[in-house]
């Protein structure tokens, strides 16, 4: 069963901050509808707005038909304060791995994706605690954890 | 202080605790790979808001409370359900984690969810009786807030 879902996320610049959560999540940029080249093509057939047309490539898809897939839309606004949303990476492979494993891979995902633009914000864990994860925020600000 | 009072972010090494040994664990040796598990939604009543998100996402459900989970609960000083700081909601896709926190929602959100439906104007009427507000109507969607005031839309849905 797929979900009936997607997610939107308000951004400045749709195609960079897609081609980073296309990294992040192992998704892919959602091919454009059959006998169009390219969602431009589409969208200027279906009467869309020459000024609303140019973005990019703006919407991203799991591969896998797990996830839901994720629009990202442009606004005029600048993100302000914290989301009261975000995504949760996971890679540790879950608690019957040992810590060190979990915190190895943990660590190899935000370094990967700090490559990619993100930026650290805090290491998740704490003495006696059976769990380790990092929090970042994407290029453009939006909070997630990798755990 | 109890985990009922815990502020519950994932912001705050404080509450680590609280918020992960919270979440039942899932078997998901993914072998590093990584996939979007969690949805986190931040609110001030995770349980009321988990069975809003539970009915309004088709295929989700609060995920059930079992008797070890309940004593796991009880000895953290939480007796009513209606207090679990972390509830989760699962389906066919990424689990909810609806986590209550201190603070209350000051700007809109710059993420949301869609839903997407058959008929726009039955799907909004099925939401606005589980308790959502309209915001506003427009010609393929309609902007919504949930009953705690994150935003949302129902879109139509083309196939």
């Amino acid at each position: 069963m797929a979900v009936r879902f997607q997610l939107v996320i308000d951004c400045r610049e749709p195609e960079p901050l897609a081609r980073f959560w296309v990294a992040a999540l192992g998704y892919e940029f959602e091919p454009p509808p059959e006998g169009f080249p390219t969602w431009d093509d589409y969208w200027r057939d279906v009467g869309v707005g020459e000024e609303e047309l140019g973005m990019g490539q703006d919407c991203i898809v799991d591969p896998d038909g797990r996830g839901p897939r994720i629009w990202f839309q442009v606004v005029p606004e600048l993100k302000a304060i914290k989301n009261r949303l975000h995504l949760d990476i996971s890679v540790s492979g879950g608690r019957a791995l040992p810590i060190e494993t979990r915190r190895q891979r943990v660590d190899a995902e935000a370094e990967r994706l700090a490559g990619l633009g993100a930026s650290y914000v805090r290491v998740l864990s704490e003495e006696g605690l059976d769990h380790y994860g990092v929090a970042m925020r994407d290029p453009e600000g939006n909070e997630f954890d990798i755990n | 202080m109890t985990r009922a009072d815990a502020p519950a972010t994932a912001e705050n090494p404080h509450v680590l605790r609280a918020v992960f040994e919270d979440c039942p664990e899932q078997v998901l040796d993914n072998d590093g790979m990584a996939q979007l598990r969690d949805i986190v939604i931040d609110c001030s009543r995770p349980a009321s808001l988990a069975r809003f998100w539970a009915a309004a996402l088709d295929g989700y459900a609060v995920a059930p409370y079992d008797s070890a989970e309940i004593e796991r609960l009880r000895s953290l000083g939480i007796t009513d359900l209606e207090d679990d700081p972390m509830v989760v909601v699962e389906g066919p896709g990424p689990r909810l984690l609806l986590q209550r926190v201190p603070e209350a929602k000051r700007a809109k959100n710059r993420v949301h969810v869609d839903i997407a439906a058959a008929s726009v104007e039955e799907e909004v009427d099925r939401l606005v009786g589980l308790g959502a507000k309209v915001v506003e109507r427009y010609e393929s969607h309609v902007t919504l807030t949930d009953p705690q005031g994150s935003e949302f839309c129902v879109t139509l849905h083309r196939g």
